[in-house]
């Protein structure tokens, strides 16, 4: 079977396009006669990098690795695989993560509001309530209770919300305390600010306009798919 | 078909009972015909402070396992004909001696025959609450303007609105118009807003609650005490009357003098 496998030379690079109609066992056999060939060809033995394009095939691990093991000697080297098509379970779980849940309640006392991904929550989260997100919590209303963002460790996850209350923070494992001893000043105070742990894992309070240049990644995924 | 309405509160001390006693006699003088249901097993007040201490000779202990029929634990109250019955929780049992089920359906027994069945829940969050939560139609919540009975308020607000009770209405107990007025504690606007719930009342905080209690007779008896009037002010609200709240801004004596003390 000629042409299941092509090479291709971008300005990006060296491609290897494999045909999603073909066989895996036709692409793996025209691969090794391929590389065999181009190995004779190539005289100045220089580090070149394959970037191979699957099409409309997700490959597993274990053909990957098989394609790894054709392709790459000293001088060859795969640097990605890239396919038009995600695995449902992908799909699903990059749903989840990438759409923020809308909790539209009141947290009180005992209770415990959980959402993979994101959590957008418009209500009042009173003390000893809490809110857990593996992503980042937004919070539109009044913290006085606790707010841990990425509870897996996701430790770029923010908190966003008007820490005018005491209030305690948690991103990942670290853990802020607000108190704001002098309740007088609070309605002076009424400004929405994040809290994020920064590049020296510390957690930190910062104002909402300096959001954009620490967590530029944020708004990516609003509205729309993206080939994750 | 009677309506039965769960009184609890989560902390204890706020005056669960008093008010279960209180609101009920209330609704009797009202001419409303009302079974108290104690569910304070191991530690019964409700037949203290309505004096029926002596009386009682079968308790709900008794009636679930059988060995007395409901009607024979009803203890009557002899001040009101007819109106007002306790069900004395057992002393000599635990709130584990008792389940969910059994509550309801001794519960669903009491309609038949009244028209509100108040259920004093015990403090806590632990069986007892479960078995008297499970039978109610409505939930009646007390509180203090302290933060932890607040606090204790709120975390009970979250367990009832995962049974089918509709949102419970809120009675601040034992204000103290001097430390509300100073900013001491939270007023009573700030705590219906933080624990967003509809307010049906408030009581004074009125040294003659004890004194009345201890008497054996609840204070509502009494019309000439503020707390009295506030009782009787949330026991016409359950009926569906529009009754204003008795308002902070008003001098407590003027107010009184508006009512009882012309001529005086």
């Amino acid at each position: 079977m000629k042409g299941t496998v092509s090479l291709k030379g971008t300005q990006e690079g060296y491609q290897l396009i494999i045909q999603s109609s073909a066989s895996l066992e036709d692409a793996y056999e025209e691969l090794k006669s391929l590389t065999s060939q181009m190995r004779k060809d190539s005289h100045n033995r220089r580090e070149i990098k394959f970037h191979v394009k699957t099409g409309l095939r997700e490959l597993t691990d274990k053909e990957k690795n098989i394609i790894i093991e054709i392709v790459e000697d000293d001088y060859f080297k795969i640097s990605s695989f890239e396919s038009d098509v995600i695995t449902r379970e992908k799909c699903v779980r990059w749903q989840k993560e990438a759409s923020p849940t809308l909790e539209v309640r009141t947290v009180r006392s005992g209770q415990m509001v959980e959402a993979e991904g994101d959590m957008l929550l418009i209500g009042v989260v009173h003390p000893g309530g809490i809110v857990r997100a593996s992503g980042s919590i937004y919070i539109i209303g009044e913290l006085k209770g606790t707010a841990h963002a990425g509870v897996n460790g996701k430790e770029s996850a923010v908190v966003v919300a008007n820490f005018r209350y005491n209030a305690q923070v948690r991103i990942g494992d670290n853990v802020h305390v607000i108190e704001k001893k002098d309740r007088q000043i609070d309605e002076e105070a009424d400004t929405t600010e994040f809290v994020y742990v920064n590049d020296l894992h510390i957690i930190e309070v910062s104002k909402l306009e300096e959001l954009k240049a620490l967590r530029p990644e944020l708004d990516n995924y609003a509205g729309g798919i993206y080939n994750g | 078909m009677g309506k039965a309405i769960v009184i609890t509160s989560g902390k204890g001390g706020v005056g669960k009972t008093t008010s279960t006693a209180n609101i009920g006699t209330a609704l009797a003088l009202q001419g409303k015909k009302v079974c108290l249901v104690d569910m304070d097993i191991g530690l019964r007040n409700l037949d203290v402070i309505l004096g029926l201490e002596n009386r009682i000779i079968y308790d709900i202990i008794d009636v679930v396992e059988g060995r007395a029929k409901l009607h024979q634990a009803l203890i009557k109250d002899k001040r009101f004909n007819d109106q007002l019955f306790l069900l004395p929780a057992a002393q000599h049992a635990d709130k584990n001696a008792i389940n969910e089920i059994q509550m309801v359906d001794l519960v669903e027994e009491l309609k038949n025959d009244f028209e509100y069945i108040l259920i004093d829940c015990p403090a806590g969050i632990e069986q007892g609450f479960k078995n008297s939560i499970a039978a109610a139609d409505d939930a009646i919540l007390i509180t203090t303007p302290e933060i932890s009975a607040i606090r204790d308020a709120d975390r009970i607000i979250g367990l009832i609105e995962q049974t089918p009770i509709k949102a419970p209405q809120l009675v601040i107990n034992r204000i103290r118009k001097g430390m509300m007025e100073a900013g001491d504690v939270m007023d009573v606007e700030e705590i219906t807003r933080h624990l967003s719930i509809k307010l049906l009342g408030i009581i004074y905080e009125d040294d003659e609650v004890v004194r009345a209690s201890n008497r054996g007779n609840p204070v509502v008896l009494d019309p000439d005490h503020p707390s009295s009037q506030g009782y009787r002010n949330i026991s016409r609200r359950i009926l569906g009357d529009t009754v204003p709240l008795m308002t902070l801004k008003e001098e407590k004596v003027s107010f009184w003098k508006k009512i009882f003390g012309f001529g005086k």
